[in-house]
């Protein structure tokens, strides 16, 4: 078990460490480096040279890769070129609001998908499975700008119940203070998840209603709710689980559409504004992000599946 | 923007449903291609004196754009770009995930470890970044967005086809021929690709679909081909500054031409599997 | 009384008739065979006696359990009957078993389940350990908190047996408890049930393929055939004098040892292939330990051994498929290199696997062809027509492909696609285990026709002594990764000198009654 968990987490260290590697290579990948992306095309030599100074960029590559590795860690993620900010402080000020609105959409997605999933495989091919997963199909393949842009014209607009825009504001009160106005984007960041999560567990838990332990408990006579909730529904939960662990770039990739569809001031929105302005600092600083939480998700999931599955977490017979 | 890749994605008699969306990508194709020969409109010439006009006003069924454009005649040309795109695309990931997936389940070992390592990372860097980034290098147009769009999407083929070429390894076929003396490249591309055509195929079309859903997000952010050209994503997000304008027929027809779209080719994609999968069974 | 009264059962799966007419009765106290090769609708049976045939089945005829009507049973009344009037015991005990929940929990909710005030799962711990003393798992207290993949496979039929029993059920249904599990561990599972039988009078109704296990324990014997049964009778008299010609057909196809007399083997001078002092270790542990063993040219040498002995693994080693930590490896008195590759040929256990499902039969049987010689397409597609007839395959096969055969027919295929080069050596890893009885007596008649005409030394591993005494002149036994005892099969398979290979001999039943009732006296003496 230890063993495991070393392994993982030697992976996750690894998976890290070549982020960095890529996010180093493509700021250098940019057309005249980075200076050109701040100073912008019309700089002249001179104004580059002295830029690349000051940050440093005249020295060799693998030193400033050297430099980039060790500012990181000691969590230096630059200056934004255009907010004149440190991106870390940056983070720090949006990452909780956007932590608010993944983690609300996402728990949220996980109290629909999973009863939904359970009660389509229990209900398989009868009218009310075909209609739920028909929904179901419909909203998979709706891009998430298309399904807030819905959400905005009919919850907004036609029937004007919920603010279309976000509260803005410095801190995560703000954003509380005004509940209504986080429905919409929570609203269209729970699309996301519900619908592949449930899908996700309508096919696992089709797959673990035809196991051979489901006859035999039916042989020795247990009821069928105690065999749905007792034996199939963790089943179903082992592979479900990690599969919501390694789904963090796709929730996140969904709030960062979200958060500018709702103006909604997080990371995503960060991300977007940066990304508008060349501010390849604060789009470095919010990738790295990213990139951690997503190996911190499927460590995250590894770790629940050491715990609810005994085949992972009990050696077993030798054979 | 990555979507889930589901062991199992939708399976309610998909037969029919699968039939029915080989139907609606017929008639959407139909619609794209043949549709500008029956139904002329300018797409190339913007008409500002008959902007946003409502559906049915001087002739236009389903109105025009901000800048006059016939949005009946502007689905159909957008509709060549996004299905262009999204099947270039789709194949290239299909292809470079069979290839890398192949590699490194059949090598196993480092090699394995190392080819997997590098799809992990791949995984955890937003394919938007990625597309950000290459929009700063390259001016886009349909091979380079295929290209682009492509290149940031065959993770989730590779790790599929991994898994596939990883147990039909252990398959005895497999070491019969190997113990006989076949070498690697006749076992890869003589035993392990055929074996693996069913996935591929399969992957392929939920691939093509993730693409399409791919360039919309791309011209939503504003990075998709350089007008008068079009795709139904750039469509979608030009328009949302006209949201409360009531202008719904400026959102609805690229929307829901996405939607349609997708949702057939995930229904084919589907009935394929179950095929497949029946096949395997026999 | 009867506890199973089945009258004229008939189950359909669209037109696919699975059982068709089946009558039969067992007795408190009665263990009832129901015998039959794959496909013959046995354990349909089985399933269809609890109601536990999916939806799909159309089932027709009456089933009546302790006298209640199972067909007209409502929901609660079949599940109050289910466990309670009757157990059921499966093949697979590690997939019967739910992984995640430690045995305690699953043997205490056979009890909770007809406790008329359920409690909570501890409350039956005490009850809990006593059934599992009964089925004979020892430290059954500490393995109450195991999970099921903590137990060997004997221990988890054992577990399994437990909760058939647990409610105090009349019947027992068990669909070939003893097929995954090694014979030695066969053999005890086997008096378990006679035990019960004879101590709690339970009725038993055995599904299985084997006859020796059917002369060994059954009272009374159903021979299935397409869903039919075409004979029954007692097993003594069955056995004795079968009197449908299937039945005489099964009983001939089932191999016995010291059928086959041993010629004086010579000595031999040159090995086509020489293993010494073979070492492997998987994550530090020893799973094959310093075994020798060599194959004559035209020698064909027996490995057996019960799952875990390293028999698989020392065959890989010889095809280079594994590399041993220590020892060499010898073939055709060299390494094994390309060159050498074509004069060697292999066959698999499983039939499902062995052939590339996207091939034709002919492209398969011509591969090696392929690779190592430069034969124009006539010359093999020549050859290929040759090899179907040495192993017995209509020429009409030649375009099907893997699917569209039967597991014998597949195995065939296996075998001309390993002679088709005249090989020197034929490494072959329980070829025929996955087989009927009477396939396995065919495909086993082809290997020795090929065996004849090509001349080659065989590698023959198998987990059954009477199949090695049948084909193998030499045999060597395997326990635990070591060479037990080597030796002519004529010396080893009658006089064995080893304990072990006799507990092996004792413990494989034969096909008849009174022979296995002798050596269960002698086994418990």
């Amino acid at each position: 078990m230890t063993r495991f968990l070393a392994r993982r987490l030697l992976l996750a260290l690894i998976v890290v460490f070549l982020v960095t590697v890529v996010t180093f290579v493509i700021l250098h990948l940019l057309p005249g480096g980075p200076a050109r992306g701040v100073l912008g095309v019309k700089a002249t030599q001179a104004q580059i040279d002295a830029f690349n100074r000051a940050e440093g960029f005249d020295q060799s590559i693998p030193l400033q890769y050297w430099d980039y590795l060790v500012r990181l860690v000691h969590g230096d993620l630059g200056t934004s070129y255009t907010l004149n900010t440190d991106v870390s402080t940056l983070l720090g000020e949006r990452l909780p609001k956007t932590l608010l609105l993944t983690a609300t959409s996402t728990l949220l997605g996980i109290l629909v998908a999973l009863p939904l999933g359970v009660w389509q495989a229990v209900r398989r091919g009868r009218a009310s499975d075909v209609v739920t997963t028909g929904l179901a199909f419909v909203l998979y393949a709706t891009p998430v700008f298309f399904l807030s842009l819905v959400l905005i014209i009919l919850f907004a607009q036609v029937l004007p119940i919920f603010p279309a825009q976000a509260a803005q504001g410095d801190d995560i009160a703000s954003l509380l203070s005004q509940p209504a106005s986080l429905v919409l984007p929570v609203l269209a960041g729970t699309g996301v998840t519900a619908v592949a999560y449930s899908r996700y567990m309508r096919s696992s838990t089709v797959d673990n209603l035809a196991e051979d332990y489901v006859r035999t408990a039916r042989a020795k006579g247990t009821p069928e709710r105690t065999i749905l909730w007792r034996h199939v529904w963790p089943n179903s939960l082992t592979s479900v689980v990690s599969m919501i662990g390694y789904s963090v770039p796709v929730v996140f990739s969904g709030s960062l559409v979200v958060e500018s569809m709702f103006n909604y001031p997080g990371v995503g929105l960060l991300f977007w504004t940066a990304a508008r302005n060349a501010d390849f600092p604060v789009l470095l600083g919010v990738v790295l992000v990213i990139a951690v939480t997503t190996v911190l998700g499927s460590l995250l999931a590894d770790v629940v599946q050491l715990l609810i599955d005994p085949r992972v977490r009990v050696p077993g017979v030798k054979s | 923007m990555t979507t889930i890749a589901l062991p199992t994605r939708f399976a309610v008699g998909s037969n029919r449903l699968a039939t029915a969306g080989a139907v609606i990508l017929g008639l959407v194709v139909l619609f794209c291609l043949a549709g500008p020969l029956a139904y002329h409109s300018d797409q190339v010439h913007t008409a500002l004196d008959a902007a946003r006009l409502s559906p049915g006003q001087q002739g236009h069924p389903l109105g025009t754009d901000d800048l006059g454009y016939d949005v009946l005649g502007r689905l159909m040309v957008a509709g060549r770009t996004s299905l262009a795109i999204g099947v270039l695309a789709g194949l290239l990931a299909t292809a470079i995930g069979a290839v890398w997936g192949a590699l490194a389940g059949y090598a196993g070992g480092w090699l394995d470890a190392v080819l997997m390592r590098i799809v992990d990372t791949g995984v955890a860097i937003p394919a938007l970044f990625l597309l950000l980034v290459a929009a700063t290098l390259v001016t886009p147009s349909i091979p380079v967005l295929s290209l682009v769009i492509g290149g940031v999407s065959w993770l989730v083929p590779a790790r599929l086809m991994r898994a596939e070429a990883a147990t039909l390894r252990e398959r005895d076929f497999v070491k019969a021929i190997t113990v006989m003396g076949a070498g690697r490249l006749r076992v890869v591309f003589g035993h392990l690709l055929p074996n693996a055509v069913g996935t591929l195929v399969v992957a392929g079309t939920f691939q093509i679909a993730d693409a399409i859903l791919l360039v919309a997000y791309v011209s939503f952010l504003g990075l998709g081909v350089p007008p008068p050209a079009t795709d139904w994503g750039a469509m979608l997000s030009k328009s949302i500054t006209y949201t409360y304008d009531g202008a719904w027929w400026l959102i609805l027809p690229p929307g829901i031409a996405i939607v349609l779209v997708v949702c057939a080719i995930n229904f084919v994609g589907d009935g394929l599997r179950d095929a497949f999968a029946a096949r395997g069974r026999a | 009384m009867s506890v199973l009264e089945i009258t004229d059962l008939r189950v359909s799966y669209g037109t696919a008739v699975a059982v068709d007419g089946l009558s039969v009765t067992v007795a408190r106290g009665e263990i009832v065979a129901l015998v039959g090769e794959s496909g013959s609708g046995k354990s349909t049976v089985a399933l269809a006696a609890l109601g536990l045939l999916p939806r799909s089945a159309h089932v027709d005829g009456t089933i009546t359990v302790a006298g209640k009507n199972v067909r007209e049973a409502t929901g609660e009344e079949l599940r109050q009957l289910r466990g309670r009037d009757a157990g059921m015991v499966f093949q697979e005990p590690m997939t019967a078993l739910n992984p995640l929940h430690t045995i305690e929990f699953q043997v205490a909710e056979a009890i909770r389940n007809h406790d008329p005030e359920p409690r909570r799962h501890k409350h039956y711990r005490d009850r809990c350990v006593q059934l599992l003393e009964r089925v004979g798992v020892p430290d059954a207290s500490k393995r109450l908190k195991q999970y099921p993949h903590q137990l060997s496979g004997g221990l988890r039929q054992r577990a399994l047996i437990a909760i058939a029993i647990a409610a105090g059920p009349g019947l027992i249904l068990a669909d070939e408890p003893t097929t995954s599990l090694d014979v030695t561990v066969q053999q005890q599972i086997l008096d378990l049930l006679r035990d019960i039988r004879d101590t709690e009078g339970t009725g038993t109704l055995l599904i299985t393929h084997n006859l020796g296990v059917v002369a060994d324990i059954a009272d009374r014997v159903l021979v299935l055939r397409n869903g039919k049964v075409v004979e029954e009778a007692d097993t003594d008299a069955l056995f004795a004098n079968p009197r449908h010609a299937y039945t005489r057909q099964l009983l001939a196809a089932v191999p016995r040892l010291g059928d086959t007399p041993h010629d004086e083997e010579p000595e031999r001078d040159r090995t086509v292939l020489a293993l010494r002092d073979i070492t492997v270790e998987y994550h530090g542990r020893k799973v094959v330990d310093g075994v020798s063993l060599s194959v004559g040219p035209g020698e064909f040498v027996g490995l057996v051994g019960e799952s875990g002995s390293g028999k698989t693994t020392l065959a890989q080693c010889a095809l280079g498929l594994v590399t041993p930590r220590g020892g060499t490896v010898d073939v055709f008195g060299g390494k094994l290199t390309h060159k050498a590759r074509r004069r060697l040929g292999v066959v698999f256990q499983d039939p499902a696997s062995s052939l590339d499902p996207t091939k034709t039969v002919e492209q398969t049987i011509a591969e090696p062809m392929v690779i190592h010689t430069r034969t124009s397409r006539a010359e093999r597609r020549r050859r290929v027509r040759e090899l179907m007839d040495a192993v017995e395959l209509p020429q009409a096969l030649l375009d099907r492909r893997g699917h569209e055969l039967s597991g014998g027919q597949r195995q065939r295929v296996g075998l001309a696609r390993a002679v088709v080069l005249g090989p020197d050596l034929l490494i072959a890893d329980e070829p025929t285990s996955a087989l009927d009885v009477s396939v396995q007596a065919a495909v086993l008649d082809v290997l020795e026709r090929l065996h004849q005409e090509f001349g080659f030394g065989c590698l023959f591993i198998s987990h059954d002594l009477a199949v090695v005494d049948r084909v193998c002149s030499r045999v060597a036994v395997l326990r635990g990764g070591q060479l037990v005892e080597q030796g002519p099969c004529a010396t080893v398979l009658h006089t064995p000198e080893h304990p072990y290979t006799r507990a092996l001999l004792l413990a494989s039943p034969v096909p008849d009654p009174a022979a296995q009732r002798d050596r269960r006296r002698l086994a418990t003496a």
